[in-house]
């Protein structure tokens, strides 16, 4: 363990060392971080609860105030702080977000060491299922699947159903490239000395193969990330967010229901857009980045400077 | 040889889809609370239980769930029978029939744009690589990649209409609702700017970047000097080659996208009332009208898995390795 | 060079394709056109967020379809813009000493669209169809109710015998549309009639139907030049359907359309400001209201309403800590007027509302102390308790509605302030229909009516065998006592008489809330005054039947 622990720290050195150097990491790393720490300290931000009505002198409710008349960005249909709702919707956003991401993670990657280790029919199973995931249309998949899921009564928050749904359906990506990660690994002679002396398949998954594939594995589950904040952001909008627990996209999907454009309260539909832009561009720069560092195969392949833009030409998905 | 074995793995793959896809429209169908046979009749609509039952029968929904009520249900839908809509009490196929040209409308139109705006701006970006221009072009594509689809058009939709006068939603303004869309080409023009505009942004930036690394790829190799040697400039040299050299990876892209493209056209549809199946669906879902839902998921599910069957076999005709094989 | 051929083949036919159809005009040169401004054009554009359910009165529900009824059907008698009855088909009408025998004369020269002429037999036709076939005819039979027989002893004299004597019998009729005979005869059952969707109208009104598009929500009316009191001013009536209030709102700005039907309350401000558009509020006759489940515990099936809301301080509680002002600033923008008792205001012109019902002021203290002295205690999760029964409810609404999100937001959050937590749900219109009426699968519903002129038929929806499936009550009131009050008001001739029972009624209905009435909202409207004129503003709304008739355009 303790050798594998150093391994690890001697890694993240020499990681940091290098990440430090790359504007556009750096740039993405900011973004995230700006995000989740608003997450984080919300409630010190701002001086209202997202739910409270601000009112005017008459004590009557003060709805669509521009921001000249009321706090930061003004107050929504429902005379809610904007500001507020902005700040608590984070937690929303990146909670449904980040739990979608894990899950797909968890899934992706586990079932991608299997294919990769094992081969054979396991191989071909899982292989085959992400074929067929990869051609059916994934918006109109997930809208069917939430919205039957929800008319089943099942007592499940509509923000649970959102992040296994997204979870579940978002990890083909993931599964493909640790397969192939992992199939490389299997080859190396460490691997093969752990077999000849009969370490099960457990030990030599967990003690030589997933150490390997760990990095990789961050990187790609911060790309998913983006994809979860943005797939999240989409059903939202749509309408099958959780109205009393507002996330950035519920805010989008109440400014567009309740008439925000015909009112011009542009403090309302902007904010919401831009910190889900801001995020997912955080998201797509890191996960970039990181993974251009980090995986092998694609670091041999680029030859400029920006590859990782052009690398944003493999993330397969978007909301 | 090689050719066939990987047309009919790629035949494989889309049969397994297809039948997935059924089944999970099936199985979905059934998972609803209360009588099955609500599907079929709506909710709303008094029916003596006489005429339920016989219903019932005429459906065969008093036979066994496996195999009878799925291999019926397969027949039924065979034939174009995907169940009558709650909300319109008319037989879906019917509906999506008349939203489907529509929507094919507007993303072969948004595609269209994109894949020549595209490849214009690659083009110039790769040949003018690392100058304002190209940093911008690659921030463009970056940035129109982490917004929100439905974002995007909202802030065309306030944009277009304020400063151009551009009507916000339909396909063709009322007075000429019903009528054939070739007899009123400028009204429905007008209707189209903004929302293909929205399509065009949000996909220009991949097939610019396709195009782009495939001039990198051109300006590293001796393509120029043996092409300047022919006596072709520069400019020249790179729309031909880099052309060639971006039309397998624009295929491959292009097929990966359909999906994509559907999932776009619901957004789009949503924020501009555009009268195609993206709106059907948004209004399906808000409607809770499942066999609409489920119809034109088994629709759009079923349109792009073909599509993906064409685009490999067009693929076949140009990848070399399949080819040589 | 094969390949690369069929490459571009695929393109250059897409591009063919598309060209043909006409989408691949140059964005600038299309971008810089006009609107389409055709003024002094009599083509009257409305555009409105809805559309009818379908054109069959048999078995029409949405306020929609009853508006273009009136535009190309016409009953015997109607409404007018200041709430008096007036003649449409009959030219005039008497009743007998006992008011139980009815007998109008039509007027001369009724022809039907298709030019055929109108006779007195098609109309007693038309209200015994009802009659026989109530459950058929199941969006009107009730305003036949006490009908016993509808004969015509000459060509143009309708004779109209009931049970009893009738209190408000013309309003009842100004429901009871002239259809075609031929259209509606050849149904056998109830489900053959009500799948009739009747597409193509054939009515006597001013105006004719041309063209109902459910597809595109177009619907086109022509103006009748045959029609018996003459033809409108404007040539034609085109209704557009939205998916979008801020679409809509758009296209009144920029003159796609001339009228608004139904301008959101959260836009109406905005509206206002446009130029060359006027835009009119007035008292409406609808009200939103909170349903508490009060189905009977012996209806079958059996309700599964928490039976907590049985309990009459915990009704109180859910209106003491509802703050009314503030749904009615949020929600309407401040259109809107608190709401009380069933019956708004502007019926009759304030004749049969209650005004002495006063409910409770505004607090959450005092609504935590009426659940605290009720034995409402709160457990770890601050969701109050008793006798193990949890205060915890459903809390649904329509989703048609843009405004319910947003109250069931300000309930739930109020109510979890008080140790009641209220799950808000979205759901369609037919769900919940089908989960109320005659059912009670549901706790706390947010949902509205339209009341009509006359305070009969929102008194109906509190009858108890109104609670059955395809009936109006969905709360599942029952009553006797107020079930015969119904049937007195019914049969009492004098309006003070009958005032002082329908008071009675509201006090009933306020006090056990079935209901707690939200609000009586005010009815928006918006036209292009640079391009209309002449309007009647009237709670019937500007596109009513009289209204058109005399709309102009500016020249």
């Amino acid at each position: 363990m303790s050798e594998n622990g150093n391994l690890f720290l001697r890694n993240l050195a020499g990681f940091w060392k290098t990440f430090r150097q790359n504007k556009l990491g750096l740039a993405g790393g900011f973004l995230v971080l700006v995000a989740v720490l608003v997450a984080v300290f919300a409630p010190a931000l701002t001086d209202y609860d997202p739910s409270d009505i601000i009112r005017d002198a008459n004590n009557r409710a003060l709805t669509f105030a521009p921001p000249e008349v009321h706090g930061i960005l003004g107050t929504d249909d429902a005379g809610h702080d904007v500001w507020s709702q902005l700040v608590f919707g984070s937690r929303i956003s990146l909670v449904v977000g980040f739990m979608a991401g894990f899950i797909a993670m968890f899934v992706g990657s586990a079932l991608g060491i299997a294919a990769g280790y094992f081969g054979g029919a396991i191989d071909s199973l899982i292989m085959r299922i992400t074929d067929v995931l990869l051609v059916i249309p994934d918006l109109p998949l997930m809208l069917v699947l939430v919205a039957t899921i929800r008319q089943m009564e099942l007592k499940i928050s509509p923000l649970a159903v959102l992040i296994v749904v997204i979870g579940l359906l978002y990890w083909t990506s993931t599964a493909r490239l640790i397969r192939s990660q992992t199939l490389t690994i299997k080859e190396r002679q460490f691997v093969a000395r752990a077999r000849a002396i009969g370490a099960g398949h457990w030990h030599i998954i967990r003690k030589h193969i997933l150490p390997q594939l760990m990095p990789l594995i961050v990187a790609n589950t911060v790309l998913i990330l983006s994809t979860a904040i943005l797939i999240e952001s989409g059903l939202a909008f749509l309408g099958l967010g959780d109205p009393t627990k507002p996330s950035w996209g519920t805010m989008l999907n109440f400014a567009f229901d309740r008439s925000a454009i015909s009112n011009g309260a542009w403090w309302f539909y902007l904010p919401p857009g831009i910190a889900i832009l801001w995020v997912s561009l955080g998201c797509i720069l890191l996960g970039n980045v990181l993974e251009e560092m980090l995986n092998p195969r694609l670091a041999a392949h680029h030859l400029e400077g920006e590859a990782g833009m052009i690398a944003i030409a493999d993330v397969e998905s978007k909301g | 040889m090689a050719r066939r074995d990987y047309l009919l793995g790629k035949f494989g793959i889309a049969l397994l889809t297809l039948l997935f896809v059924l089944l999970l429209d099936f199985i979905l169908f059934r998972v609803l609370p209360g009588d099955p046979i609500r599907a079929v009749i709506g909710r709303n609509v008094r029916i003596s239980a006489e005429v339920q039952q016989s219903l019932r029968e005429q459906f065969g929904l008093d036979k066994p769930v496996f195999p009878d009520q799925f291999v019926d249900t397969l027949g039924q839908w065979a034939q174009g029978n995907l169940g009558v809509s709650w909300s319109q009490r008319k037989p879906v196929s019917e509906i999506l029939i008349s939203k489907l040209w529509n929507t094919l409308l507007l993303i072969g139109l948004g595609q269209l744009l994109s894949i020549v705006l595209g490849a214009i701006l690659g083009l110039l970006a790769g040949w003018k690589r690392k100058t304002p221009f190209d940093v911008g072009a690659l921030t463009f594509s970056l940035i129109a990649w982490a917004t929100p689809t439905f974002w995007l058009g909202i802030i065309l939709l306030v944009a277009g209409s304020t400063w151009f006068g551009l009507p916000t939603g339909g396909i063709v303004s009322p007075e000429n609702v019903g009528k054939p869309l070739h007899t009123v080409i400028p009204d429905l023009a007008r209707h189209l700017i903004l929302p293909t505009l929205t399509f065009t942004i949000l996909y220009l930036g991949e097939y610019m970047l396709i195009m782009r690394s495939s001039i990198l790829e051109v300006l590293s190799e001796d393509y120029i000097l043996t092409a300047r040697a022919k006596g072709m400039s520069h400019f020249q040299v790179l729309t031909k080659h880099g052309l060639k050299n971006a039309m397998l990876p624009m295929v491959t892209i292009i097929a990966l996208n359909l999906g994509f493209t559907v999932s776009g056209a619901i957004y789009i549809e949503t924020v501009f009332s555009y009268d195609g199946l993206g709106n059907l669906v948004q209004t399906a879902l808000v409607k809770q009208d499942y066999p609409l839902l489920q119809g034109a998921f088994l629709l759009l599910a079923v349109s792009v898995i073909i599509a993906n069957v064409l685009a490999d076999f067009l693929y076949t005709y140009l990848d070399p390795r399949v080819k040589a094989n | 060079m094969k390949t690369r051929y069929t490459f571009f083949a695929v393109v250059t036919l897409l591009a063919l394709v598309l060209s043909a159809c006409g989408g691949g005009a140059p964005a600038t040169q299309v971008a810089t056109e006009a609107p389409a401004a055709d003024s002094g054009s009599s083509v009257l554009k409305i555009g409105w967020l809805g559309e009818p359910d379908t054109l069959n009165p048999a078995y029409a529900f949405l306020t929609e379809a009853y508006t273009v009824f009136d535009l190309i059907y016409s009953p015997l008698v109607t409404e007018d813009s200041s709430g008096n009855y007036v003649g449409a088909l009959a030219k005039e009408w008497s009743a007998s000493g006992d008011g139980m025998t009815w007998t109008f004369t039509l007027k001369d020269g009724l022809k039907w669209h298709n030019g055929e002429a109108l006779t007195a037999n098609q109309v007693a036709w038309a209200i015994n169809a009802i009659m026989t076939d109530p459950d058929g005819w199941a969006a009107l039979s009730g305003y036949v109710g006490g009908f016993s027989e509808v004969t015509a002893p000459d060509e143009k004299t309708v004779q109209i015998v009931t049970e009893y004597p009738i209190a408000n019998m013309k309003y009842r009729l100004s429901f009871l549309y002239a259809v075609y005979p031929p259209d509606f005869e050849s149904f056998t059952t109830p489900e053959d009639l009500q799948n009739f969707t009747n597409d193509k109208p054939i009515g006597t009104g001013r105006f004719k139907l041309t063209t109902f598009d459910k597809d595109t929500g177009v619907l086109i009316l022509d103006a009748n030049p045959e029609y018996v009191d003459g033809a409108p001013i404007i040539s034609q009536v085109i209704y557009q359907k939205f998916d979008s209030s801020d679409a809509m709102i758009q296209a009144l700005k920029v003159g796609d359309i001339d009228l608004l039907s139904d301008v959101p309350a959260s836009a109406f401000e905005t509206v206002k400001g446009f130029e060359g558009v006027t835009a009119v509020a007035f008292e409406g006759r609808s009200f939103d209201e909170l349903i508490i489940n009060d189905v009977s515990e012996d209806n079958d099936p059996a309700p599964t309403g928490n039976p907590a809301l049985k309990d009459p301080a915990v009704r109180l509680a859910l209106e003491t800590a509802m703050n009314r002002q503030d749904i009615i600033d949020i929600v309407l923008q401040g259109l809107g007027t608190p709401g009380d008792t069933i019956v708004p205001p502007t019926l009759g012109g304030g004749f049969w509302h209650n005004p002495n019902i006063k409910t409770p002021e505004f607090s959450i203290e005092k609504a935590s102390q009426i659940l605290e002295d009720a034995g409402y205690v709160k457990g770890a999760d601050g969701v109050r308790e008793k006798d193990g029964v949890r205060l915890e409810f459903r809390l649904q609404f329509d989703v048609d509605s843009s405004n319910y999100p947003r109250i069931a937001d300000l309930l739930a959050d109020w109510y979890s302030q008080i140790g009641i937590k209220a799950t808000p749900e979205g759901v369609n219109s037919d769900t919940l229909i089908a989960a109320t009426t005659g059912v009670g699968d549901f706790d706390l519903v947010i949902w509205g009516w339209g009341a009509d002129p006359d305070p009969d038929f929102i008194l109906s929806i509190m009858l108890t065998d109104q609670f059955v499936i395809g009936g109006w009550s969905d709360a599942g009131y029952h009553n006797p006592e107020y079930d015969q009050l119904y049937l007195d008001q019914q049969a009492a001739v004098n309006k003070d008489e009958r005032q002082e029972i329908i008071y009675k009624m509201q006090d009933m209905v306020y006090n056990d809330r079935p209901y707690i009435v939200l609000y009586y909202s005010n009815y928006l409207q918006a036209y292009r005054s640079d391009r209309f004129t002449n309007f009647i503003e009237s709670p019937l709304g500007l596109d009513d039947d009289a209204s058109l008739a005399q709309a102009k355009p500016v020249q």
